[in-house]
């Protein structure tokens, strides 16, 4: 059992209690079942967290924040992840609230802060381009400044909920001739601009959730730019390395472990017996669980003072990376104990198939399919790796 | 032991590769054939048909070419890196669980519509696949009250047929799917193939010969993994090149992804899984030819695990080197993981693989 104080193991209890009483059951099991929620959802729920005073833990008292320590914010989001409950809302709260708070203009904060906190607007993120993946800082959607607008020109990819989000933040090339991280800018963005067209994409587990943003000489005030033009890339990073309390996504894999658990018992397997009973399902389950336990120190670790900065940067690496490794794993084993209902393709409504073809029952194939971008988003693990091992060669005497 | 000249077994792979390629491909052909209902087939089956490759394994006599277990593997890899979704292989093991187990009358009642009409069966071996089933003698046919949920193309079927395991004995069954004892309910899985969840009450049923056909059974199984390995190698075969294309073509960082050492170490790794998923594809075969059906039985999981755990591994990497492209339903290589998947679900994959071995090696228990 991790040693934790008292304060921590009562707040818990409380978020539990919350989460009890504050959790649409539906809600749950479509969670549960692998399902994304619904624009819906997030806004209902990010209000109920709100009006809790937990719509935003991590962000400074005054403006909505809890105070809580990063041991807490971690309990907190623990909690949520173990049932699961949806964390409040990444984009808004995660992302672009504390850029704002410590980059943006006063007026700025007093006009966005509230409408992000109660999910009155729900932003997208607009960062990777076609071209600009790993090498992000290679971005080339282009901001012409023009009287008192920028003109926007260019593309987005991989753009998470933009079909229903109402803005997006954005990094655009203010300065063509500057070195690439020196002529970035960090704008926001109406989806409703004129000249904004917006292409669905489908993913490998059949779903729509990522799309392409086009850009096509949108017009923004200037006003919506966010801190110094050409400063976009530190906001950036300052942004991408927040991520930090749950990047390792060890709750979030305990309970799909869990739920893998729970299905083997009713999963049969050739030769009698349930897979649940099976020895090489119940090592691998040891194995990861002891790992996990594992993992999970590494993160409490990190959050301690004696963390140097450049150990948290390449702590942060090391957990994605061995958090990914894990979820990947566990996921694997979820979709073995699904067995053959876990097969099933998703057939949404909107795609003329007949009405036999509606599946109602577990679609966990289609959920599993999605776990392998965990590796490819947030920074592929590939470079990851190159950011670790710099700091390993670094500090390595 | 094949008929076919090596000249012959190359021009029917080549044929069929140019074929797929002309009416097939990825985005149209493919798309189209996906798009159909499921209780018609799909245009490619005609195709298929067209190209004589129905009769593949079955003797002349009965409208076939008389090929073996590696001609077939060489369709089933072609059929494979093209994606096909069809009725082929499970025809061609209902073909052969007739020709071995039927009465001479049996096979010819049935077997020459499979070689050359285009009629396609489905297997429901309901033992290996955890189904429930209970036959009863019936007036001279036989009577079969059973479920199995997830049969691959049940519903473009003409026939059904049904193994069935008792302590004592086995036997195979055909039944037309055409009559009141049948219900197929179809559902859609996530390789784009129509299966359905077979309901059988009462349903009327021949039975093939008369004997315990429980070897006759494990050889057709063998079979079964010997064209799954080769169609998981097709698709791994495929998914490398495409890989290795992409890493060539895609630039970050002012460079191409082909010059990073760790990239280039995991090509290295993909070609190993590669050739030991080919390396499968022969244990497999050898497992189809040998009359022990102990030595069989285990080469033929040893195929499975080694074939389903590289392929499988293989296709993840296939993803991670494409990006964010690898998780979009534009690119092939989610599709060919999503085959993947499918085929562990419905044959156990590695780790059912890696019990039997375990069952078999400790206590003496057939794997297949």
């Amino acid at each position: 059992m991790r040693i934790e104080s008292a304060g921590v193991k009562a707040l818990r209890a409380q978020v539990r209690e919350f989460l009890s009483t504050q959790l649409d059951a539906g809600l749950r099991e479509r969670l549960r079942r692998g399902e994304f929620p619904t624009r819906d959802d997030l806004v209902d729920w990010q209000r109920r967290l709100a009006r809790r005073g937990w719509g935003a833990p991590s962000w400074p008292v005054e403006h909505g924040g809890t105070g809580w320590s990063d041991i807490e914010q971690l309990a907190f989001l623990e909690e949520c992840a173990v049932v699961p409950a949806p964390a409040p809302h990444v984009f808004n709260i995660t992302m672009l609230g504390p850029v704002l708070i410590r980059f943006a203009s006063p007026v700025q904060r007093d006009a966005w802060l509230p409408k992000l906190l109660a999910a009155d607007v729900l932003f997208c993120q607009g960062f990777s381009e076609p071209g600009s993946g790993s090498d992000l800082a290679s971005l080339r959607t282009s901001a012409t400044r023009d009287g008192d607008h920028y003109v926007v020109n260019g593309q987005k990819i991989w753009t998470t909920s933009a079909h229903y989000a109402d803005w997006i933040f954005c990094l655009v090339r203010t300065d063509p001739l500057a070195r690439k991280q020196n002529g970035i800018s960090f704008l926001l963005i109406d989806l409703c601009s004129p000249g904004i067209s917006i292409r669905p994409i489908i993913s490998i587990d059949g779903r729509h959730s990522l799309n392409e943003v086009f850009f096509d000489a949108v017009r923004v005030p200037t006003h919506n730019l966010v801190g110094e033009e050409n400063r976009g890339w530190d906001y950036a990073r300052f942004l991408l390395g927040n991520e930090r309390a749950s990047i390792a996504g060890v709750a979030r894999s305990r309970e799909r472990l869990s739920y893998a658990q729970e299905l083997a018992l009713q999963t049969p397997v050739a030769g009698g017996g349930t897979l649940a009973q099976d020895a090489g399902f119940r090592l691998r389950v040891q194995h990861i669980q002891a790992e996990l336990e594992a993992l999970d120190r590494t993160q409490y670790r990190l959050f301690t003072d004696s963390a140097t900065p450049s150990l948290r940067v390449a702590g942060a690496s090391a957990l994605k990376v061995k958090g990914t490794a894990l979820y990947q794993a566990t996921m694997e084993l979820l979709l073995e104990a699904a067995g053959t209902t876990g097969l099933h393709a998703r057939v949404e409504p909107d795609v003329g198939a007949p009405a036999a073809a509606h599946q109602s029952r577990e679609a966990l194939g289609v959920a599993h399919l999605y776990s392998r971008a965990a590796s490819i988003y947030g920074g592929a693990n590939e470079v990851q790796k190159n950011i670790l091992a710099r700091h390993v060669f670094d500090t390595t005497p | 032991m094949t008929a076919l000249l090596p000249d012959e077994s190359d021009a029917i792979a080549q044929a069929l590769r140019r074929m797929l390629a002309e009416q097939y491909a990825f985005s149209l052909g493919r798309r189209a054939c996906l798009a159909v209902q499921p209780a018609l087939m799909a245009p490619i089956w005609d195709r298929l048909v067209e190209l004589g490759l129905c009769g593949l394994m079955l003797d002349a006599e009965h409208g076939g070419v008389d090929g073996d277990v590696s001609d077939m593997q060489r369709v089933q890899h072609e059929l494979g890196r093209a994606l096909v979704v069809s009725p082929w292989l499970q025809t061609l093991l209902c073909a052969q669980l007739i020709r071995i187990a039927g009465s001479a009358d049996q096979q010819d009642r049935w077997l020459p519509g499979l070689a050359q009409d285009g009629q396609s069966m489905a297997w429901v071996d309901l033992a290996a696949s955890g189904g429930s089933c209970a036959a009863a003698p019936d007036d001279g046919m036989w009577s079969l009250n059973g479920y199995h949920a997830t049969v691959p193309h049940a519903c473009v079927a003409g026939h059904l047929v049904v193994t069935v395991e008792t302590g004592s004995e086995s036997a195979c069954f055909v039944l037309e799917t055409a009559q009141a004892g049948v219900s197929c309910s179809p559902v859609r899985l996530m390789d784009g193939c129509w299966a359905a969840e077979v309901c059988l009450r009462d349903a009327r049923a021949y039975r093939l010969g008369s004997r315990d056909a429980r070897h006759l059974i494990g050889r057709v199984r063998a079979l079964a993994v010997a064209g799954l390995c080769a169609e998981a190698c097709g698709m791994a075969e495929s998914a490398l090149e495409m890989s290795v294309q992409h890493l060539r073509v895609r630039h970050q960082f002012g460079q191409p992804l082909a010059e990073y050492q760790a990239l280039r170490h995991r090509v290295a790794d993909m070609w190993i899984a590669l050739e030991q998923s080919r390396s499968a594809c022969v244990l497999a075969q050898e497992a189809v030819m040998d009359e022990n059906a102990a030595a069989r039985s285990r080469l033929c999981a040893q195929a499975q695990l080694v074939a389903y755990e590289s392929v499988t591994w293989l296709l993840q990497q296939a993803i991670q080197l494409h990006g964010g492209m690898g998780m979009t339903d534009e690119v092939a290589v989610g599709h060919y993981y999503r085959r993947m998947l499918v085929i562990n679900a419905l044959t156990g994959g590695a780790p059912g693989a890696l019990r039997a071995l375990v069952r078999e090696q400790y206590s003496g228990a057939a794997a297949y």
